[in-house]
């Protein structure tokens, strides 16, 4: 959480303030608002729509999935473009969009309410020119540099993909199964693993001499996480936004920040381009956009990472366990070893840990690498 | 009172046979009985001594005297005693104490008329402190004019109020006629005058920090009496509020708050520091927003309607630390005073309130200071003549030395950390002569904080004014006051070298007001006067900071407007229960070129996409013009001796607004000037007081009660842009307001306990006005103002134990301030957000504290090296986790709400001040 200067203005001032839950008493306990967004990628012509419902805070729920809705789209010249939905709420197509057209969104749930869009140009995103990294003291800075040459744009909004490989600290040779001391091939100790951004990254040069994006931070890794255990793939992935949609995140960014200040803006429902056909004072939340989007991916590898950055500390709690050979059987079914010590030639006992420290996928990752992985 | 003229006769013969019949005594006595000296007294002339002789045996005689006259003798030996002498014939009294009176004064006899002045009276030898003086001088009769003149019909009193101890002309004090409660206040000299019937009277003469006194007085035609006041001894005595006790129920003025600056001491508060503002928020109808924050809202107003004077220039931003302190400097404030209602015409330019702050003028005796540490700043206040009982000066300065706390304080998150602010204040006020008087005032206040980030702000007010104050004569008195002020602020950001940036904004006015009091009979006074101001500002300035830096100047295009203003008003005495006060103000406004202005596709929103054309306006020419009437009106009926009702509408017009999408005030708000687009705001206000004393006016009470309408307030669109904004007609809303309460408040002003208890329920509303729905407020439905806190409970109570040693208790109670809270969640491209109810349906947790504080003085010496005293004050003494706010924070893609509480746990301080 990022700390606002008021905050250290009050813990200076007092260094007694506190903090403590606060549950007002909500008697709403259901809200129905519409959640839209969407997004045309014009460069692999792909169109996702998602619809969902707001959730009330009195519920466990996290999010309600809007489905069986038709959704379409409607270019200014030519025909609606209907999209399949292809899992819960979330509505998808292939189809040609043309930076020369316009579109518009349009959307009838199933109880039969209408929604649309305003109508929306296709923006043009212009390539990336460099994404970079910096070794910071507490780990390492992701930047972006980029400029648009054809002017066509000063503000520009980010989404990234990230992907990481990281090893076990112990490799498994044997695996005691059914009474029996197999021999297994080493197995499960690298895995990759993958994540999306969802910080929303946007940025405007409106304010500066030159549109050029300079060592804009698109992400930040902290020191001894998983992601810079091994080697770490970033694929940046570039839109060029509009003035409108540039606000519509940038509000939505500072309301997700507000820490309840006096001095933070007065808080107020944020409302993008979509709205209700059948009720216009009835509130719909998100935003329907489109652009050519443009991508670079660059890999980190740890050993090129300052020495003090090298340290991972997920696995140092793997204590080795021996399991005697004479008690072999007397341990659980499946147990994992990934070395033996001998006495007098023979193996007089196997050493086991964690299995947690000996299969990767407990950590949540793939076995394997995507394909694009070098 | 026959016997009495006769004997104040008697003591004025006496003095001129005493002077015939000097006889000159030689002797000398080495620690002699008093008796002793007599004897050899009685033996060289021709006196008798009349004495008490164990009252006398203290009193050893060490003289040596050579062809003396007795007087001389006699003084001499009486000198730093309290025995006095009075001569009849042949005869010598000696009295401990009290001075026998053998003589009546001059003018019983006498024929021509003289003024009898103190200075007449024969002088009396003694030993008494200036109390018992005035207590002497209290019990004087005073005989006024020529005796010869008929008996009958009115006479015009005048005379001059002053400080004993330091000269001052005492502003303001009352002067009334005990048994007919006509009175008047005096001018700016001091001055009063009254038309009394002739005979006999008694005038009451009261002043806020002075000891009240009585004159007795016989009244045969015009002339003069001069009164000293002496001061409510300070160390002594610290008592409450205490304005003119009956002024509540007898004045025309309503919805209005003195306060002194003893008064203000005595409250505790969290740092230590003795806080104006603070204080003012305790009275009823005044409310904050929260604990750290200086913005007053008056009666359901809003923050930035105040007009805050400090010694007639208005002051911008009245906060340091970002509100954690007002930036008056407590020892130079002489009072402070609060309109919320009923504010006469020569008040205008804001909505909700006047408060009205004064300096102390220096001593123009002799030099003095007075400074404290509390633990987080140091005042020092120096004052004294520059020519002695014409020309004098006061400085007073203030810094923190928070920095050096802050280094001492060995916490990570502080480091790279500043944080400074001080504050000056000056003034000259000379006396050029008796009818002319000229007070010269400078303030300046600066902040200047960088938090571990590398971004610096940094504000300043800097003020200015000069007021000559004239008498032509004695009905007619007139002040001319220019003045000026400026508010600027900067943040500069040093992020990054290629993002560096410094923006500033400016605001200034310089203004001239003339003002004249015409003091016509007892019926009618006028007062009539005139305004301009002019307003300059650099709304915004944004510029690369570095070599390095690609920041584009973004500069807004400066703004510049006229204000003025006319006005008159009568206060008229109908009856001796009914007083009126009725006063007209116009003003006018001009918003002036040089500027570009855009225009939008008439009877559309104002929008960018409407946006038609940019309108150029040469340098001065008028491109908005707005003014109007404000008529303001004030009436009191007397119910009895001791209770009144009072009315008072009036209309007031502001010119100028704060862009301001925050809860609080900010350092870094944005003042605005109306223009094409954004226009004036007005505010009416009706309000109705019964007011009752009780107890020979010990216990003041009150009950007031107001509506109050506003238009053409300011409200934003959904993040709206302010900053840097060259068309923020775009990004507003115009709003209306309205706001209603009821305010009680039970006061007793002096004795042991003192103190006040008062209780306000009161409701603020705004309301959007747009053509777009979606774009207004709550769909264009009132909704309760961030500051509507409908019930307020004050307590606030002193009680001396001895003259050393007073203890203080404050009781704070109101409802929680409204917020807007999620009422959902939402998921857009895999990040949760909230989902905010309509604005401000809930409140945060009511607020409940309760403060001490205790005043140790020094030693009561009066002339002792430095008087000092310290002050123990816990704030928050029950602990209460009394919420600043609440936040909502996403985990795991719930929104989790939290409460955020300042000053969660008592907070002591210890505050040393001292005088000297």
């Amino acid at each position: 959480m990022k700390y606002k200067w008021y905050w250290k203005i009050l813990f200076f001032m007092t260094l007694a303030s506190c903090v403590e839950p606060f549950k007002p008493s909500v008697s709403l306990t259901s809200i129905n608002v519409l959640v839209i967004d969407g997004f045309l990628n014009a460069t692999d012509s792909t169109i996702q729509v998602t619809l969902s419902r707001a959730v009330s805070v009195t519920s466990s729920d996290s999010s309600y999935a809007e489905s069986g809705a038709q959704v379409a789209i409607q270019p200014d010249i030519g025909f609606e473009y209907f999209l399949t939905e292809t899992s819960a709420g979330v509505y998808t197509g292939k189809t040609i969009i043309s930076p020369a057209n316009k579109y518009r969104l349009l959307v009838t749930t199933k109880d039969e309410k209408k929604y649309s869009s305003e109508l929306i140009d296709i923006l043009i995103a212009p390539p990336i020119d460099s994404v970079y990294w910096r070794p910071m003291p507490d780990g390492v800075a992701l930047y972006v540099d980029a400029h648009d040459s054809e002017q066509a744009t000063r503000y520009y909004r980010w989404t990234y993909d990230e992907t990481w490989k990281y090893r076990t600290p112990y490799y498994v040779y044997k695996k005691w199964l059914g009474g029996q001391l197999i021999e297994v091939p080493p197995a499960n100790n690298i895995c990759w693993k993958s994540e999306s951004s969802n910080e929303v990254l946007v940025y405007s040069t409106q304010a500066l001499k030159d549109n050029s994006v300079s060592k804009f931070q698109v992400n930040f890794l902290p020191m001894g996480i998983q992601k810079l255990s091994t080697k770490y793939s970033i694929n940046l992935h570039q839109r060029a936004i509009n003035s409108n949609i540039y606000n519509y995140w940038q509000q939505l960014q500072t309301k997700s920040q507000n820490l309840g200040s006096l001095f933070d803006v007065l808080p107020t429902q944020i409302i993008g381009n979509v709205h209700s056909d059948s009720d216009p004072a009835e509130i719909v939340l998100g935003y329907f956009s489109g652009s050519t989007v443009t991508s670079k991916r660059i890999f980190i590898d740890t050993l090129d990472l300052p020495h003090y950055l090298q340290h991972w500390p997920e696995y140092y709690n793997c204590k080795p366990d021996t399991v005697f050979a004479g008690d072999l059987s007397k341990a659980p079914d499946g147990t994992l070893f990934f070395n033996s010590w001998n006495f007098g030639g023979a193996p007089a006992g196997y050493i086991t840990t964690n299995t947690y420290c000996m299969d990767c996928r407990l950590s949540g990752g793939k076995t394997t690498p995507p394909s694009f992985w070098k | 009172m026959r016997r009495l003229f006769l004997f104040l006769l008697a003591q004025l013969f006496s003095v001129c046979l005493f002077a015939q019949q000097q006889s000159l005594i030689t002797f000398q006595l080495s620690d002699a009985s008093f008796e002793e000296f007599v004897n050899l007294a009685e033996r060289q002339t021709q006196f008798h001594f009349y004495f008490d002789r164990h009252a006398t045996d203290s009193l050893r005689v060490t003289i040596s005297v050579n062809e003396e006259p007795l007087s001389k003798v006699l003084k001499q030996l009486f000198e730093g005693t309290r025995f006095t002498y009075s001569v009849y014939n042949k005869s010598i009294f000696v009295t401990r104490g009290r001075q026998l009176y053998t003589f009546l004064p001059a003018p019983f006899f006498d024929g021509d008329a003289q003024t009898v002045e103190e200075e007449n009276i024969p002088v009396v030898y003694s030993d008494f402190d200036l109390k018992e003086q005035s207590k002497e001088d209290e019990n004087k009769v005073y005989t006024i004019g020529n005796r010869l003149n008929p008996t009958k019909g009115p006479a015009t009193l005048t005379g001059i109020i002053k400080n004993s101890a330091t000269g001052e002309a005492m502003v303001g004090a009352t002067v009334m006629e005990a048994n007919t409660s006509t009175g008047c206040i005096t001018d700016p000299f001091g001055r009063y005058q009254l038309m009394l019937s002739k005979g006999s009277h008694t005038l009451k003469v009261k002043m806020l920090g002075m000891k009240p006194t009585v004159r007795h007085l016989v009244v045969f035609s015009n002339g003069s009496l001069n009164i000293d006041l002496t001061e409510e001894i300070t160390p002594l005595k610290e008592v409450l509020v205490r304005s003119d006790k009956d002024a509540q129920v007898m004045g025309l003025q309503m919805g209005t708050q003195k306060l002194d600056i003893k008064t203000m001491r005595q409250i505790p508060l969290a740092l230590g520091e003795t806080d104006v503002l603070k204080v003012i928020t305790a009275l009823p109808g005044v409310q904050t927003v929260g604990e750290g924050t200086l913005g007053l809202n008056v009666r359901g107003g809003s923050s930035s309607q105040n007009l805050i004077l400090f010694n007639d220039a208005f002051i911008y931003n009245p906060s340091h630390f970002f509100g954690f302190f007002s930036t008056f400097n407590p020892d130079v404030i002489k009072s402070v005073e609060l309109y919320k209602s009923g504010m006469t015409a020569d008040y205008g330019g804001r909505l909700s309130s006047v408060l009205d702050i004064r300096a102390r003028e220096g001593n123009l005796k002799k030099f003095t200071g007075s400074g404290g540490l509390s633990p987080v700043a140091a005042r020092l206040t120096l004052e004294g003549p520059i020519v002695k009982d014409k020309t004098s000066f006061l400085l007073g300065v203030r810094s923190t030395y928070s920095d050096w706390v802050m280094g001492k304080v060995d916490v990570k998150s502080l480091k790279n950390s500043t944080a400074n602010f001080y504050d000056i204040t000056a003034n000259i006020n000379h006396k050029i002569n008796e009818n002319n008087s000229l007070l010269l005032s400078a303030y300046t206040s600066a902040d200047q904080f960088r938090l571990k980030s590398d971004t610096n702000y940094r504000y300043s007010n800097l003020i200015a004014s000069a007021k000559w104050t004239h008498v032509f004569n004695s009905k007619l008195f007139g002040y001319a006051v220019g003045g000026f002020s400026q508010y600027r602020y900067s943040v500069s950001g040093n992020d990054s070298p290629p993002s560096a940036f410094n923006m500033s904004f400016s605001i200034a006015q310089a203004n001239f007001k003339t003002d004249f009091i015409y003091y016509h009979n007892n019926q009618h006074t006028f007062s009539a006067g005139v305004s301009t101001l002019r307003y300059f500002s650099s709304p915004g300035n944004m510029q690369p900071s570095g070599s390095q830096s690609s920041v584009a100047p973004n500069v807004l295009q400066n703004e510049q407007a006229l204000e003025s203003a006319l006005y008159f008003g009568d206060n008229i005495e109908v009856s001796r229960s009914l007083s009126l006060y009725a006063g007209i103000r116009y003003s006018s406004y001009q918003y002036l070129g040089r500027k570009d202005v855009f225009t939008y596709v008439p009877g559309q929103p104002l929008e960018i996409s409407n946006m038609v054309d940019t309108l150029h306006y040469g340098k001065g020419k008028t491109i908005a013009n707005y003014g109007g009437l404000e008529p303001r009106l004030s009436l009191r009926y007397k119910l009895s001796e001791s209770a009144s009702l009072k009315l008072s509408y009036n209309r007031m017009r502001q010119y100028i607004q704060v862009l301001s999408n925050t809860t609080a005030i900010t350092p870094t708000d944005i003042w605005k000037l109306s223009d094409t687009y954004i226009k004036p705001q007005v505010g009416d206000q009706i309000s109705i007081g019964l007011y009752k004393n009780l107890k020979q006016n010990l216990i003041e009470t009150s009950i007031e009660a107001y509506m109050k309408t506003i238009q053409n307030t300011i409200d934003y669109k959904g993040g709206a842009q302010l900053l840097l904004n060259p068309h923020i007609e775009t990004d507003v809303l115009n709003a209306n307001g309205k706001a209603y309460g009821v305010e009680l408040l039970i006061k007793k002003s002096s004795g042991k306990i003192n103190g006040w208890v008062s209780y306000t329920y009161s409701r603020s509303f705004l309301k959007t006005v747009s053509n777009v729905p979606i774009e207004t407020v709550n769909r264009g439905q009132y909704y309760p103002s961030s500051y509507d806190k409908p019930h307020a409970f004050n307590f606030i109570g002193n009680y001396k134990f001895s003259r050393r040693f007073n203890f203080s208790l404050n009781a704070v109670y109101s409802t929680g301030r409204p917020i807007t809270i999620p009422l959902g969640t939402y998921t857009l491209e895999g990040k949760t957000y909230l989902f905010y109810s309509q604005r401000n349906q809930y409140r945060i947790p009511d607020y409940f504290r309760v403060d001490v504080s205790v005043n140790i003085e020094g030693s009561h010496k009066i002339k002792k090296l430095a008087h000092s005293s310290w002050t123990v004050a816990v704030y928050n003494l029950l602990g209460r986790h009394n919420a600043y706010s609440a936040y909502y924070v996403i985990e795991n893609n719930k929104a989790n709400g939290y409460l955020l509480s300042v000053f969660a746990q008592p907070i002591p301080t210890i505050t040393y001040n001292f005088r000297f």
